[in-house]
């Protein structure tokens, strides 16, 4: 695991909450420059990054992060925001949901939540913040497709939209896994999307097509 | 209170009043040769009872009488018949007087003059009454004893007014002369022409009324001075030599026509019997005739030249002359013009009779426009101004150029000088004028407004009456101050604009700073110490500490809060976002957050980042407007850039009722707008409300 935060604070509370769990922190770095680099080298199973980090303050971590996913795309990553942005949640899974994560920087006062996603994206899963996903499934639409959607459903399509698999959507939603599987699978027939892709794959789709609706007419 | 339409008519009156006196006296003044004048009103009775001791003398006289009376009309049979010896009778001057005192006698007065024997000649003066005109009857005695008949009437002894009047009126004449002189002189223009008015008026009376042929004579000699300045007077303002040349021309027209008129009609002077100083014939004369006529022409054809370059500069102008007046003096220079070729082939071939006419007709006309002229100027220049009025409406319409616009006021080149500072002065290039500097002939007029210099007009020198300068340098004036005042609010715009962006840039980037202090430091630290919080809930946890725990929980709880409050506070601020992937990203997320679907059209480049920051301001306004008021159910965001601005509009299809007004947020948003020198719009409507901001941005 590599660590990457500006603040010592959150870089060393980070590193000392994950030895708790046993989750050994090879290097912790205080900006992004080298982090391809240490990568390369000590091949973590997964980094840790904030987006806004020196020496510009701007998206040098988000974009070292989708770096190191284009070089060693085993390595998974977890993008700690401090803003809600969907915008970086979409270029992050550009190249693919397996093993990436976007999450609000609070997200670490709920180790259990935080702890969850992060084993989820080292399993190669995805892990896509409530937040985000509460915004892009609660965006008007014209014409809105989620009008289909049942309560219960746009409840799963969030959960599905966050990373979850049907089990976890199950526990979470205390329904039995088959319930869930046919919520999902309904879900995905009437939003015209992949009823049988690897769970990963169908993350990428669920948040595209959140994010798509309505076309943005862009010039 | 008399209007100014009253003051119009009692001129135009006065002028017309004028100008009938100033036909009568130029009739009466050549009454020989026109004969209109001839009042034949009186009734010689007393001529049936003359007996002049010849059948053929008598019916003569009775002839004469009733051709005088009007009686009966002259025929050339008659002239012929009448006028051609010989009359065979033999009369003495001593019988004829003796007759003559026969007939005073019986009538009880001495209405008859005796004859007079002049050389050849018997004249007799038949005095028929008081106040008529006298009959004069001519008898030429011819060697064989025989008398031609002549007989004329000449009015010009036939007075009206006591000698003493026509004097008075003559003094008036003249002193209203020199008085005009004197007032050209000092450069009061208008004063000069109700004085040259009142001179040919008073002149008019003399040669209608004048009791004696020498206060006639005297009369006749006003219009010589009176011509020549009116000429003057007309053209002024004009270029010097053109006024001198046209001057000169006019004066040697008016010295023409006085020596031809007295060569032709030796009464005029004094006493019928002089003798004419040319013969008829004479080729002097008639050059003298011609010479007075082409200068007259030369002359007025300088003043309508003049006047048409002078007071039209542009042909689109409504200012100067009428319309009316134009044509009026193109008539009179045109009948100069004739007149000077027709004397021109009389001299050649003519009698010098009919050049004569000629050139009386044409000091006539002279004579005769004069006054409405002199009266108009004069009326003009007090109530209409017209160059003065033409100029402040050219000023007032903002005139291309200054120079230009005064220069056609003055009537000469005229150069404005600025002064910016109220000391020094500085021409249109932009170099310092030295006052002392200026050539001979051109004058400074220093301009002044609110008692500080602004500028000043260097003027050929007299080029217009004093007064008339002191009112344009007063409209300069004005209008140098006023764009002193606009150069130096356009100054105070531009430093007020400037500082205006510059504060909201300065809140801008104090906000900024503000919130990543906030985030990257308290926000962090928050984040930092939930964290720990956590961890040491776990341990609790472990230690199965329940009471520390719920502690623990409690305090994680409220460090998440402090994070919800200080995100807070940078809500509506434009988000890292926009800094870092553009205004197409951070409207993107606004649209996201918005309750109704917003369709965005924005380019993917970059703009300026003042205008991108100003930009999503107008579109988070715009759409927390949407949000909050309008109840629309679609709305769409444009930015399109154009031309070196950038136009962002907000469209939704609400009910409208937006408007911007104190304490709202669309009056907080104008102001930021206009710091960047941009425009905000607001249309709002039943169909909805659009927000249109222009951000100019190179």
């Amino acid at each position: 695991m590599i660590v990457a935060d500006d603040s010592a604070l959150i870089r060393d509370g980070l590193a000392r909450l994950l030895l708790d769990e046993d989750i050994d922190v090879a290097a912790r770095l205080p900006d992004a420059t080298e982090l391809l680099e240490r990568v390369s080298e000590l091949r973590p199973d997964a980094v840790i990054v904030d987006v806004r980090m020196p020496p510009s303050f701007r998206t040098e971590g988000l974009e070292a992060a989708i770096d190191v996913r284009r070089e060693h795309p085993d390595t998974a990553v977890l993008v700690l925001s401090q803003h809600i942005e969907t915008r970086y949640a979409i270029e992050l899974l550009a190249d693919g949901a397996a093993g990436v994560g976007y999450l609000l920087k609070d997200r670490v006062t709920e180790l259990d939540e935080f702890l969850d996603a992060l084993r989820r994206v080292v399993a190669g899963g995805t892990a896509i913040d409530p937040a985000v996903v509460t915004r892009l499934v609660e965006r008007p639409r014209r014409n809105d497709p989620m009008e289909r959607l049942s309560e219960r459903e746009r409840e799963v399509l969030a959960l599905m939209a966050e990373g979850h698999s049907n089990a976890a959507i199950a526990e979470r939603l205390v329904v039995n896994v088959r319930t869930a599987e046919s919520h999902v699978g309904s879900i995905l027939t009437k939003l015209d999307l992949l009823p049988d892709a690897p769970i990963d794959r169908r993350v990428r789709a669920v948040v595209l097509w959140l994010q798509a609706h309505p076309e943005p007419d862009e010039t | 209170m008399v209007t100014a339409h009253v003051r119009y008519a009692l001129a135009l009156a006065l002028t017309s009043a004028c100008c009938v006196m100033a036909v009568v006296a130029a009739v009466a003044w050549s009454d020989d040769q026109v004969g209109l004048a001839t009042p034949a009103l009186f009734t010689i009775d007393e001529l049936d009872r003359l007996d002049l001791g010849s059948e053929a003398l008598d019916d003569q006289m009775r002839w004469s009488a009733e051709i005088v009376n009007g009686d009966r009309r002259m025929t050339e049979a008659d002239r012929a018949a009448r006028f051609a010896p010989p009359f065979a009778e033999s009369l003495t001057a001593a019988s004829f007087n003796a007759e003559i005192d026969a007939l005073n006698a019986e009538l009880g007065e001495a209405r008859f003059v005796r004859i007079i024997d002049v050389e050849d000649q018997i004249v007799a003066f038949l005095a028929a009454t008081d106040a008529g005109p006298a009959l004069t009857i001519a008898f030429e005695l011819d060697d064989d004893g025989r008398f031609t008949f002549w007989a004329g009437v000449d009015s010009t002894t036939g007075a009206r007014l006591p000698g003493w009047a026509s004097g008075l009126a003559l003094a008036a004449a003249w002193t209203a002369t020199a008085a005009s002189v004197a007032a050209w002189w000092a450069s009061a223009r208008r004063q000069a022409w109700v004085l040259l008015a009142l001179a040919i008026a008073a002149t008019s009376l003399v040669l209608v009324l004048a009791p004696s042929t020498v206060l006639y004579a005297l009369g006749r000699t006003v219009p010589f001075v009176a011509i020549p300045l009116a000429t003057w007077l007309l053209l002024s303002p004009a270029r010097s030599a053109v006024r001198r040349h046209a001057a000169v021309w006019s004066w040697v027209a008016a010295a023409g026509f006085g020596a031809a008129t007295f060569a032709l009609d030796p009464r005029a002077i004094g006493h019928p019997s002089l003798p004419a100083l040319a013969d008829e014939g004479s080729a002097t004369l008639r050059a003298t005739l011609a010479l007075a006529a082409i200068c007259t022409a030369v002359a007025f054809s300088v003043v309508v030249a003049e006047h048409g370059r002078l007071l039209r500069p542009h042909a689109d102008r409504t200012v100067g002359w009428s319309r009316p007046a134009r044509a009026a003096a193109a008539v009179v220079a045109t009948l100069g013009i004739v007149v000077a070729i027709v004397t021109a082939i009389d001299v050649v071939d003519g009698d010098a009779q009919f050049a004569g006419d000629v050139g009386r007709g044409a000091a006539l006309v002279l004579l005769c426009a004069i006054p409405p002229v002199a009266l108009f100027r004069a009326v003009s220049a007090r109530w209409d101004r017209p160059e003065l009025a033409g100029l402040v409406i050219e000023l007032e319409a903002g005139a291309a150029s200054l120079d230009h616009a005064v220069s056609a006021a003055i009537g000469g080149p005229v150069a404005v000088l600025r002064s910016p500072d109220g000391k020094l002065l500085v021409d249109s290039a932009g170099e310092v004028v030295d006052p002392e500097s200026l050539g001979a002939g051109v004058e400074l007029v220093r301009v002044q407004s609110d008692g500080a210099l602004v500028g000043a007009l260097t003027c050929p020198t007299d080029a217009t009456e004093r007064r008339r300068l002191e009112a344009i340098a007063a409209a300069v004036g004005l209008a140098l101050r006023i764009e002193l005042l606009h150069e130096q609010v356009a100054e105070q715009l531009a430093e007020v604009r400037a500082s205006r962006a510059r504060i909201v840039e300065a809140s801008d980037a104090a906000r900024r700073q503000i919130e990543r202090n906030l985030h990257d430091g308290a926000q962090q630290r928050l984040v930092g110490l939930g964290m720990l919080l956590q961890a040491a809930r776990r341990r609790s946890s472990r230690t199965a500490d329940d009471e520390l725990t719920a502690l623990l929980d409690t305090a994680t709880d409220e460090v998440r809060t402090s994070i919800a409050e200080i995100r807070s506070v940078s809500r509506g601020a434009p988000p890292p976002l926009l800094t870092e992937r553009g205004l197409s990203a951070a409207v993107g997320a606004l649209a996201e957050r918005a309750p109704i679907p917003v369709d965005i059209a924005a380019p993917a480049q970059r703009l300026p980042d003042r205008v991108e920051t100003t930009a999503f301001y107008v579109v988070a306004e715009g759409l927390t407007n949407v949000a909050k008021h309008s109840h629309a159910s679609n709305a769409a965001v444009s930015i399109v850039r154009d031309d070196g601005y950038a136009v962002v509009r907000i469209v939704d299809d609400g009910r409208g009722g937006a408007r911007s007004g104190p304490g709202t947020g669309l009056e907080g948003l104008e102001d930021r707008v206009a710091a960047l020198g941009g425009e905000l719009i607001v249309t709002s409507g039943d169909g909805g409300t659009t927000l249109e901001a222009t951000l100019p941005c190179g």
